[in-house]
């Protein structure tokens, strides 16, 4: 059986194939549009998924889309109209989207892929999440935990999820929009100035300088029950104003930050001078939204494990991509053991939708998850291609921080493994950044050994070049580091 | 296209002037028109099998992503709020059937189009540092459609069967913008029908909401009493 899971048309459209049992292929199409985020129809990833298993449109049984639309639809359509008489323009940009493609999905993807209506299918969107989550995890039983922004009503799921004689993903429970922790800290990341949907990970970040001062004050806005559920005061959240917080939440936390006001704050040497005391509110901000989102996460996993007795938990949606969060679950929940897919967002959905509709067919065994699903290039005709480049015309487009080309060569030198190993660990060592390129790209954000720049983490000047020149990204983020598994117990 | 060029320059400034962060959205477009561009660039250069014109292609596409730098840059320093970043689907261009010629012509008339459209930003901007911008582009785009000719002429071609095609393109496109402008005036009229739904029932549609939110909460307490 060949099913091809598909998220697409809001953001990280993503496609995977899952093949006679076996997970071929997961691919993000901004990987191939160099669109960061890009939610269009992932055409060129799907194409990826079907070259790899050498197969045709044809030839699917199934194309699973990651979430309800029409569900989707009563949703959007009820929360545009709960803002009457002052959301005209979000009802009817809304209703414009909805009426062009989405509300007519199943015809759309048909039409794209040249396939039969009927094998076109949709799967709810935290049990797409919960199949991306349990799929190719380890356990043979494992209670699962969906956290994002919105699905189809839900926000937030509690799933029971084995494999065995009667494999099955059972809901236990679904926390309901508008109270959502993935919209709320969306709207804490444009309070501090970022872009939501994107800049959450400057948010994670810029904590890591502050204090929980606000703790309390944010705990108005996100209120954690007893039973380990949590309410979201709206009175606080606009979502469909110019900005999504109200004044009540300007009046709680002091003025939000600008765009485009610097942050001083640097992870690579000493506390960097110029702190104003509304950096450090900020700051102190986002380490107060960043503690109450890992305590309701902490509390909705002891609820879960309290309801399912189970050691493990599988956890996937967009707030899994919190990695802080994220280990302070793993050292401080009822849990013993935890799962979270490479990619944990809703590009990694299209996986958990393919998985939907072939756990059945395949008894519920595991997928093999490898992070390593992408596409991958022979690199002969680049090389050949280099020789003839003119690399001093590159100067022209030098990043102002950059030091300058002119005089710059271009050499190339072929190694075997051990070879390029050893020349690699040279570069590192005289202070140069390697950029690391082999095998099949990666599936989800992270930069996980196939497309990486890699660079000595001892050397403070590097890290800073490397954000200045290259990744042009504020110094407040931090760099993850690679250690050997036999080595990490003696350096972390 | 003068008509197109005069429009700008009496446009432009005022639509600047009048709408919030439009200065910003516009200049962020052309970002994403660059982008669009280097990627097109890219994506023929996996086609095409002589080195040297890959590479040539390949400074073409780094380029246009200098440009969409610049634009960036500019579009960040004018915008009065955080703008949304819009992404283009990306329609290929490069067709394995029809060959180089027809990509080489493509670009010719696309990069073309683009001179004449900066040349009349940079005359319609005030601002000198962003009308500078436009300027010094548009020498690029020059460029680009320089070495598009070049090899059109180095593919050995018919003179008019050339001509022929770049007529083609150009005709492709004209409908192109003839479409875009038709979407655009039933866009108008779908906003207005809208509209008139979202203010005559749109009450409605509020209160089952409301409705619906309450018997939701009901419940919950009804749950939470229970246990």
């Amino acid at each position: 059986m060949n099913v091809l899971g598909v998220s697409a048309f809001y953001h990280d459209a993503s496609a995977a194939l899952v093949s006679e049992g076996s997970l071929v292929s997961a691919a993000a199409e901004e990987r191939y549009t160099r669109q960061k985020h890009d939610p269009n129809f992932p055409k060129f990833a799907i194409a990826h998924c079907l070259q790899r298993a050498g197969l045709t449109a044809q030839d699917l049984d199934a194309v699973v889309f990651y979430e309800e639309p029409h569900t989707k639809f009563t949703r959007v359509l009820a929360s545009v109209l709960s803002g009457y008489p002052r959301t005209r323009q979000p009802f009817v940009r809304s209703m414009k989207d909805w009426m062009r493609s989405k509300l007519w999905l199943r015809n759309e993807l048909s039409r794209r892929l040249g396939i039969h209506p009927e094998r076109i299918e949709f799967c709810p969107h935290h049990l797409s999440h919960a199949y991306q989550a349990f799929a190719g995890s380890p356990f043979d039983e494992a209670a699962v935990l969906t956290v994002d922004a919105v699905g189809e009503w839900a926000s937030t799921g509690l799933f029971h999820a084995t494999r065995g004689q009667t494999p099955q993903i059972r809901p236990l429970e679904t926390i309901p929009y508008p109270h959502s922790l993935g919209l709320l800290y969306a709207v804490f990341t444009a309070f501090l100035g970022f872009r939501p949907n994107d800049g959450e990970s400057n948010v994670m970040a810029l904590a890591s300088f502050g204090q929980p001062r606000y703790l309390d004050e944010v705990g108005k806005v996100l209120k954690i029950q007893t039973d380990g559920t949590y309410e979201i005061d709206q009175s606080y959240l606009d979502h469909f104003g110019r900005v999504p917080y109200t004044r009540k939440l300007v009046a709680l936390l002091g003025e939000p930050r600008g765009f485009k006001e610097n942050l001083p704050f640097t992870t690579l040497g000493a506390p960097g001078s110029g702190i104003s005391a509304d950096h450090q509110r900020h700051a102190d901000v986002a380490a107060s939204i960043q503690r109450a989102l890992e305590q309701a996460l902490l509390a909705l996993a002891d609820r879960l494990h309290r309801m399912t007795g189970v050691p493990n938990l599988c956890l996937a949606g967009g707030v899994a991509l919190n990695c802080v969060a994220n280990s302070a679950l793993l050292r401080r929940s009822a849990f013993a053991d935890l799962y979270i897919p490479p990619d944990p967002g809703d590009g990694g959905a299209a996986v958990g939708a393919a998985a939907y509709r072939a756990f059945r067919d395949i008894g519920g065994a595991a997928l093999a998850m490898t992070p390593y699903l992408g596409d991958s290039y022979d690199e002969g005709s680049d090389i050949a291609m280099l020789s003839h480049v003119d690399i001093q015309a590159w100067e022209a487009y030098r990043r102002p921080s950059a030091s300058s080309l002119r005089g710059v060569r271009l050499e190339i030198s072929r190694h075997d493994d051990a070879g390029l190993v050893a020349a690699a660990v040279d570069d590192l060592r005289t202070g140069r950044i390697v950029g690391w390129f082999q095998g099949r790209f990666e599936n989800g954000p992270r930069a996980l050994g196939n497309r990486s720049l890699l660079a000595d983490p001892g050397r403070v000047d590097v890290a800073r070049r490397l954000s200045r020149s290259v990744k042009s990204r504020a110094e407040f983020r931090p760099y993850a580091f690679s250690v050997a598994a036999e080595d990490a117990a003696r350096c972390m | 296209m003068h008509w197109r060029s005069l429009a700008i320059r009496i446009a432009l400034p005022v639509s600047w002037r009048l709408f919030h962060n439009r200065r910003a959205d516009t200049l962020q477009r052309f970002a994403v028109t660059e982008a669009d561009s280097a990627w097109h660039f890219l994506y023929a250069l996996s086609h095409v099998d002589q080195p040297a014109i890959r590479a040539r292609l390949f400074n073409n596409a780094l380029e246009e992503m200098h440009h969409s730098g610049l634009f960036e840059r500019a579009a960040r320093d004018a915008a009065e709020t955080l703008i949304h970043l819009p992404t283009a689907e990306r329609t290929v261009i490069y067709d394995a059937q029809k060959g180089l010629q027809h990509f080489y012509a493509f670009v010719y008339v696309g990069e073309k189009d683009v001179y004449d459209q900066f040349d009349a930003y940079a005359r319609a901007i005030d601002t000198e540092s962003v009308s500078a911008i436009f300027s010094n582009l548009k020498q690029d785009e020059a460029g680009h459609m320089q070495f598009a000719e070049q090899r059109l002429a180095a593919l050995d071609l018919n003179r008019s069967t050339v001509l022929r095609q770049v007529r083609a393109i150009r005709r492709w496109r004209l409908l192109e913008a003839w479409g875009r402008g038709l979407r655009q005036a039933s866009d108008l009229i779908m906003t207005l029908l809208l509209s008139a739904i979202y203010f005559s029932l749109g009450a409605l549609g509020r209160a089952s909401y409301g409705q619906a939110q309450e018997a939701a909460r009901l419940a919950r307490v009804a749950g939470d009493l229970r246990r």
